[in-house]
C-alpha cells in the first residue's frame, strides 16, 4: 500500500472555505423563531450570605417570560470533580459575578433591565482572596460541610479550603539533603490569564413536546455537557441532544458547563427556545481562566551540578467552586521536577478555594505555572554553580528507561533531540552578547490525556466515506488531519471524505476535546474504525472475487487479490453490492481506551492523573533586549524546537506552536486579570493586553519526531507545550541580559524597573 | 421606541430598514440581515472580529450606529466571494492554513482587503501594523501575515493570485 504518501503533508482544512467566507456557524449565530433571551443577575459581592430575593418588580416588566432564583430550580449540586456547585446561588455567594437569578424576555434588553430590578438582601461574610491565607488558621471557610459533598473523582484529598491535593514522594529526601552540596530556595508567582477566545460564549436550549432537551452550544467536549445536564435537569441521557456548534476557540475553556442549564431550565419553564450569550465582562468575571498559583522550590545539588533532591510546594488559587482545580494541582505536581532526573524528592500541590471565580482547565493547566517555576529555578542555579545552562540541563536530562514524578516508566522520550535542535537552530553555543541583551533557555515536558475516543465510519451506497465523531474541532485542526489519517488507512483522498463532529446523537462517545488528546487517541479510534471497515470490506469481497480475506488489500479504492491483482472490485461496486445483496451496510467502528499506565501507587496521593499514555517535549531559547531607563522588554528571536512524535500535518503543527507560542508571550509579558479584592478591575479587552501582530517577533520553529509507541504513527500532542515555554525562557534572558532574576508573573517594565533599582539598592 | 428609517446598500444589495436610534451597524448586519459572517467578540471596539468595510474602508461595525451608516455602501464577509470563485484573500487564507477556530477570519480577511486595496504592496511590518486592531488568538498570526504577504497585484491592480 502506498503508505505515508497523507501522513506528513500540509493538507488545507477541511474546514477552511466555511470559514473564509462566514457561513460557519458558532454559538453566537444561532437564532431560532420565537426565541428568548436570558441574562443572569450577578452576585456583586465576593462573600455574602444571600437574605432575601425579590423578583416581583423585576416580573411585571413587560417582556420577561420568567424568572428563576435558587430555590425554582434543582437542588443539585454539580461539578467534575467535586460536586460543590449549586445550579443558582442560594444561600451564600461566593466570588463576585457568580448568578444569583436568571431571566428570560423577549428580547435582550429586556432581559438586562429586568436583572437590574431584582432586589437581593445580602449580608457580607469575611472574604478571603489570597490561597495562602485561606490555609491559615481563623481563614472563613468558603464551602461549609464540604466533607458532605460527592466527588466524580475518587481518592481526592480535600479539608478546610482545600478542594484537591495531590502529594508525591520519591527516593529519600531527608538523605537527598544530606548529601547536597548547596541548596536554592525560589517563591515564585503567577498571575490568572484570560483564555482570550474570541467568540463569547453563547448557548440555545428547546424542549420539543417529548420532552426531549436539545441544545447547541460551542463547547470542546458535548458528552461532558450532556452528562452533567442529565444530572441537573433530571433527565435520561437519551433525551438530551447537545450539538456543538463551530467552536471559536477554547483553549479549555469550553469543556465544562458554563450557561448551558440555565438555558435549558428556562426553556423548560417557558416552552419556548431560549438563547444566552455572554458579554466580555460576564466572560471575564464568571466563567474559568487560568489559575494564580505561588510555588515555593528548594533543590539541592552537588558542585558538579548533579541535581539530588527537590522539594515543591504549589498553592493553585482555584477561586469559589473546584471545577477542574484538584486536576490542575496534579498535572502542577506531575510538572515541577522538569525533565531532570531528581534522585530525591517531595511534592505538595494544593488546589485551594477563594472567594474569585472558578479557576479551570487553561491550555498546559498546572504545567504553564510549574513550569515558569522550575525553568526559572533551574537557570538560577545553573548560573550560581557557573554552569551554562544548557550544560547543565543536558547533566540532568531524563532519558528512556528513567521514571516520571509519579514513577512511570519513560519512554520515546524526545527531550534531547528537541534541545540539541534548539541549541543548534538558535546557534546556542555561539550566541553573542552585547549590553542590555541577554539569552535564556527553557525546557518542558508535560504530558497528554487518554481516556475513550470512538469513532464510526461510513461507507455510502456510492463508496464514499464518512467520520462521525464527538470530538470537536475547535481551531486546533483535528478534523483534518483525522480526516487524513483515514485516508491513509483507506488509500483514499483525503479530500474526498467527510467529517462530522459534534452531535450527541449521532456519534458515539468521546471524552472531550483537551490535554492534546485528539490527534493522539482519537487518531488511534480512526485507524481501528478503518480497519474494522477493511475486514468487513475484505470478507464481503471475499466471497465476489472468490478469493481467501487474508489476500485481500485496498488499494486506490479497488480491493483486490494481492497474489492476483486482476481480481478487483471497485469500492463503489462493493458498497453498492453489499447494500442491496448482501450484509448491509458497512459501517466500521471502534471505541479506544487510552492505555493506563504502571506508576508508584504507594508514593503517589490524591492524584486523579497519575500517569499519562504520552509525555510531550519542547524547548526554546529566548533573545531579548531590555531598556534600563523604562524597563521595557523586547523580544528580539523565539527559538523553539517541539516534538511531535510524527508530524501529521505540518501545517497544522506549525500553527499550534505559533499560536500556542504567542499566548505563552502575552502571558510572560502582559496578560494578568487584575484583582482588587474580589474585584476584577479590567474585565475587557482593551485593559486586558492580549498580543496583536505587531507584538510577533521573530519566531524560528523546528519539530523533532520521536515516535511515541501509543500514538498513531507515532504522533504525540503538540498543543499545550508551546504555551510552557515564553515565561521561563524570558525570564532567564533578562537575568542575562541585566542581572535581575523576576519571580512573578507578567514581566511588566513596572516590574523589570523596580527589580533593576532594587538591585542597585542593594549594590550600594 | 421610535423607529428610524435606514437605507443602505449591503454587498451590493439596497436596503430600506427601520431600526431604533441605539442599534449599531453590527445589530443591523447580524440582526436585521442575517449576515452572521461578521461576527461579535467584545461589543466595544476592541478585537475586530466585527470588522467590515464601508466604503472601502475597513471599520468596526459595533462601533458604528446604524443610522451613521445612512446611504454608504457595506461590504461584509458573505459579499466578497464572486459567483462561488473565492477572492484571492480567502483563498490564501485556507491554503495558508491561517484559519485556525476561524472565529476571526472575516475580520482579519476584510481588514486586509483594505489594506491591499490601500497599498498593493506592503511589506510583513506593513501587514503586522494593519492588522492590529484585529485579535487571533489561535494562529499566533504567522501564517495569517503569510496568506497575505502570497497575494500579489496582477498587472492593472486586481489582485489575483502569486
Ligand atoms: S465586536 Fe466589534 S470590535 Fe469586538
Ligand atoms: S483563528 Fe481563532 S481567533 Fe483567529
Amino acid at each position: 500500500m502506498a503508505k505515508n504518501e497523507i501522513i506528513g503533508r500540509p493538507f488545507a482544512r477541511v474546514d477552511g472555505r466555511r470559514k473564509a467566507c462566514g457561513d460557519a456557524v458558532y454559538g453566537p449565530d444561532i437564532k431560532m423563531p420565537g426565541m428568548l433571551h436570558a441574562k443572569f443577575l450577578a452576585s456583586p459581592y465576593p462573600h455574602a450570605r444571600i437574605v432575601h430575593v425579590d423578583t416581583e418588580k423585576a416580573e411585571k416588566l413587560s417582556g420577561v417570560k420568567t424568572i428563576l432564583t435558587a430555590k425554582d430550580v434543582p437542588q443539585v449540586c454539580w461539578g467534575l470533580m467535586v460536586k460543590d456547585t449549586p445550579v443558582l446561588a442560594g444561600d451564600k455567594a461566593r466570588f463576585m459575578g457568580e448568578p444569583l437569578a436568571v431571566v428570560a424576555a423577549t428580547k435582550r434588553e429586556i432581559a438586562e433591565e429586568a436583572a437590574e430590578l431584582i432586589q437581593v438582601e445580602y449580608e457580607e461574610l469575611k472574604p478571603v482572596f489570597d490561597p495562602e491565607e485561606a490555609l491559615g488558621p481563623g481563614a472563613p471557610l468558603i464551602h461549609e460541610g464540604a466533607e458532605a459533598y460527592a466527588c466524580a473523582m475518587p481518592g481526592l484529598i480535600r479539608y478546610g479550603n482545600v478542594c484537591g491535593q495531590t502529594k508525591i514522594s520519591g527516593g529519600d529526601p531527608e538523605q537527598g539533603w544530606r548529601e547536597s552540596d548547596l541548596i536554592f530556595e525560589d517563591r515564585f508567582s503567577t498571575p490568572v490569564q484570560h483564555h482570550g477566545f474570541i467568540e463569547p460564549h453563547a448557548v440555545t436550549a428547546r424542549f420539543d413536546s417529548n420532552g426531549r432537551l436539545e441544545i447547541w452550544t460551542s463547547t470542546q467536549a458535548i458528552f461532558a455537557i450532556r452528562m452533567a445536564l442529565g444530572e441537573i435537569m433530571g433527565l435520561p441521557l437519551n433525551r438530551i441532544r447537545v450539538i456543538g456548534t463551530e467552536v471559536g476557540g477554547g483553549f479549555g475553556g469550553k469543556t465544562d458547563i458554563t450557561v448551558e442549564h440555565f438555558c435549558a431550565l428556562l426553556a423548560r419553564m417557558t416552552g419556548k427556545p431560549v438563547k444566552m450569550q455572554l458579554t466580555r465582562s460576564e466572560m471575564m468575571t464568571y466563567t474559568s481562566a487560568r489559575h494564580g498559583c505561588v510555588i515555593h522550590l528548594k533543590t539541592g545539588v552537588k558542585k558538579d551540578g548533579k541535581i539530588v533532591t527537590r522539594e515543591a510546594r504549589l498553592l493553585f488559587d482555584t477561586g469559589g467552586y473546584a471545577g477542574h482545580g484538584p486536576g490542575v494541582a496534579a498535572l502542577g505536581a506531575n510538572t515541577i521536577l522538569g525533565p531532570y532526573r531528581t534522585p530525591h524528592f517531595k511534592i505538595d500541590s494544593l488546589s485551594v478555594y477563594t472567594n474569585k471565580m472558578n479557576f479551570s482547565f487553561m491550555r498546559g493547566p498546572g504545567g504553564v505555572q510549574a513550569g515558569f517555576a522550575c525553568e526559572s529555578h533551574m537557570d538560577r542555579i545553573a548560573r550560581e554553580l557557573n554552569l551554562d545552562p544548557l550544560d547543565f540541563r543536558i547533566k540532568n536530562l531524563i532519558s528512556d528507561g528513567d521514571t516520571s514524578a509519579t514513577g512511570q516508566r519513560m519512554e520515546a522520550v524526545g527531550i534531547q533531540e528537541a534541545l540539541n535542535s534548539v541549541a543548534k537552530i538558535s546557534n546556542w553555543k555561539q550566541r553573542k552578547k552585547s549590553k542590555n541583551r541577554g539569552w535564556g533557555l527553557c525546557c518542558c515536558q508535560y504530558e497528554l490525556v487518554g481516556m475513550t475516543s470512538s469513532a464510526l465510519v461510513k461507507l455510502s451506497e456510492d463508496g464514499s466515506l464518512h467520520l462521525v465523531i464527538g470530538a470537536i474541532d475547535h481551531g486546533q485542526g483535528s478534523s483534518t488531519v483525522l480526516a487524513q489519517i483515514l485516508a491513509q488507512e483507506m488509500d483514499i483522498p483525503a479530500d474526498q471524505i467527510a467529517v462530522t463532529v459534534g452531535d450527541t446523537d449521532t456519534a458515539p462517545y468521546d471524552t472531550g476535546t483537551f490535554g492534546d488528546r485528539v490527534t493522539f487517541n482519537m487518531g488511534n479510534a480512526v485507524i481501528e474504525a478503518a480497519r474494522d471497515l477493511k475486514v468487513q470490506l475484505f470478507s464481503g469481497a471475499a466471497a465476489m472475487l472468490e478469493s481467501p480475506a487474508e489476500n485481500l488489500e485496498l488499494v486506490g479504492q479497488m480491493i483486490r487479490d494481492r497474489d492476483n491483482p486482476e481480481k478487483a472490485i471497485s469500492l463503489l461496486e462493493l458498497a453498492m453490492g453489499s447494500y442491496f445483496f448482501q450484509g448491509g451496510a458497512p459501517m466500521g467502528k471502534s471505541t479506544v481506551l487510552a492505555p493506563f499506565q504502571a506508576y508508584a501507587y504507594e508514593k503517589v496521593e490524591g492524584n486523579p492523573y497519575p500517569a499519562t499514555p504520552a509525555h510531550t517535549y519542547a524547548c526554546q531559547v529566548v533573545e531579548v533586549s531590555v531598556d534600563r531607563d523604562t524597563g521595557m522588554v523586547r523580544v528580539e528571536n523565539i527559538y523553539s524546537c517541539h516534538d511531535a512524535g510524527r508530524m501529521i500535518n505540518p501545517l497544522g503543527t506549525e500553527g499550534q506552536i505559533q499560536g500556542g507560542i504567542m499566548m505563552g508571550l502575552g502571558y510572560a509579558l502582559w496578560e494578568e486579570v487584575v484583582f482588587d479584592g474580589g474585584r476584577v478591575t479590567n474585565p475587557n479587552l482593551i485593559d486586558y493586553k492580549m498580543p496583536f501582530a505587531i507584538n510577533q517577533p521573530k519566531i524560528r520553529i523546528a519539530v523533532t519526531e520521536t515516535k511515541t509507541p501509543n500514538g498513531p504513527y507515532g504522533a504525540r500532542g503538540v498543543g499545550n507545550p508551546p504555551v510552557l515555554l515564553p515565561a521561563a525562557a524570558i525570564a532567564n534572558a533578562i537575568h542575562d541580559a541585566v542581572g535581575v532574576r523576576i519571580r512573578e508573573l507578567p514581566l511588566t517594565p513596572e516590574r523589570v524597573l523596580f527589580s533593576l533599582k532594587r538591585e542597585a539598592a542593594n549594590k550600594k | 421606541m421610535k423607529k428610524y428609517k435606514l437605507c443602505l446598500t449591503v454587498n451590493g444589495i439596497d436596503y430600506m430598514l427601520e431600526v431604533n436610534a441605539g442599534e449599531t451597524l453590527q445589530d443591523v448586519i447580524r440582526d436585521h440581515l442575517n449576515l452572521t459572517g461578521t461576527k461579535t467578540g467584545c461589543d466595544s471596539g476592541a478585537c475586530g472580529a466585527c470588522t467590515v468595510l464601508m466604503d472601502g474602508m475597513a471599520i468596526k461595525s459595533c462601533l458604528v450606529l446604524a443610522l451613521q451608516a445612512e446611504g454608504r455602501k457595506i461590504l461584509t464577509i458573505e459579499g466578497l466571494a464572486q459567483d462561488g470563485a473565492l477572492h484571492p484573500l480567502q483563498e490564501a487564507f485556507v491554503e495558508n492554513w491561517a484559519i485556525q477556530c476561524g472565529y476571526c477570519t472575516p475580520g482579519m480577511i476584510l481588514t486586509s482587503k483594505a489594506l491591499l486595496d490601500e497599498n498593493p504592496n506592503p511589506s510583513g511590518d506593513d501587514i503586522r501594523m494593519y492588522l492590529s486592531g484585529n485579535f487571533c488568538r489561535c494562529t499566533g498570526y504567522q501564517k495569517i501575515i503569510d496568506a497575505v504577504s502570497s497575494v500579489r497585484p496582477l498587472q492593472g491592480g486586481r489582485h489575483g493570485k502569486k
